[in-house]
């Protein structure tokens, strides 16, 4: 764990990193959910 | 040559060539998203000081970099459809907008997340974070005045204009960290000057940059097909097309 995080008290590779890889894997699984989606139509 | 160019500007002649291109492009984005996570989470050393934390740029820089290039991209296809009246070059522009909203949230999103363990804050009104917030905001509005308008061409017409005078804030972005004193670092890469990153990190950034590349002109394609059917519905082609499909 990174300095900065420590003084936050927070584990920062879940928080974090996951926090952005999560966040923006939802959106390209949106993204292509409604382009399908939509092409059904 | 030429005439095969302007062939292919018709929407007849393009949607066939972009259903054969979708799967490549999809496959790229795919095989180099899987190297780039490789090399970012599994070769690529922990930082000294940032700790795992800096692990966020293989996300972030790629998605900054699309959130700016689609959007010039954008305004170039809006911008040509203008001048020279191609229906193609208005559905071109429709169909990238949404995907560049999408990185440049991402971008302002992962920014946030990587703001707070090393600078303490997730988010300051600083000219780089903002002028970027800016861009979602141009996205939105290009997405929504197109939506809001019903005539094709008038809303293809209406779109570019503001793409055209949005594109003013893409050089903002980019030169913010070196016009104004930001709380956001200057750039790691630039074409005139060594990375002043480690090379095995430079590598899954980039990875991931072409990873983000190759899927966006995917999807782009992808609602490109879907926007062309929807806007030549009368056309006997898209009505055989829709029934085969």
């Amino acid at each position: 764990m990174g300095e900065a995080a420590k003084e936050h008290g927070v584990n920062e590779y879940a928080f974090f990193v996951w926090g952005s890889y999560g966040v923006a894997a939802l959106c390209i699984f949106l993204e292509i959910y409604f382009l399908n989606r939509k092409n059904k139509q | 040559m030429n005439s095969e160019l302007f062939r292919l500007a018709a929407p007849q002649a393009f949607f066939p060539v972009a259903g054969k291109m979708l799967p490549w492009f999809s496959f790229l984005a795919g095989a180099l998203a899987l190297a780039g996570l490789y090399v970012a989470f599994f070769v690529a050393p922990t930082d000294a000081t940032q700790g795992e934390a800096y692990r966020i740029i293989f996300i972030h820089v790629p998605a900054a970099w699309m959130s700016m290039f689609i959007y010039v991209m954008m305004a170039g296809w809006a911008g040509f459809g203008l001048a020279m009246n191609t229906r193609l070059s208005g559905m071109m522009s429709s169909a990238l907008a949404p995907t560049g909203a999408m990185f440049t949230f991402i971008a302002l999103w992962t920014g946030a997340l990587w703001g707070k363990p090393t600078w303490g804050t997730y988010w300051a009104w600083d000219a780089r974070m903002t002028s970027e917030l800016v861009l979602l905001f141009l996205y939105l509005g290009f997405i929504a005045l197109k939506g809001a308008i019903q005539d094709p061409a008038r809303a293809d017409r209406a779109g570019a204009i503001l793409a055209l005078v949005g594109v003013v804030n893409v050089p903002i972005i980019y030169f913010s960290v070196q016009w104004w004193n930001t709380l956001h670092q200057g750039a790691s890469v630039s074409l005139t000057r060594a990375p002043s990153m480690a090379a095995v990190m430079l590598l899954g950034m980039l990875l991931m940059a072409l990873a983000a590349w190759m899927y966006s002109i995917a999807v782009a394609l992808a609602r490109l097909r879907r926007i062309i059917l929807e806007r030549e519905r009368d056309a006997e082609w898209a009505k055989l097309q829709r029934s085969t499909a």
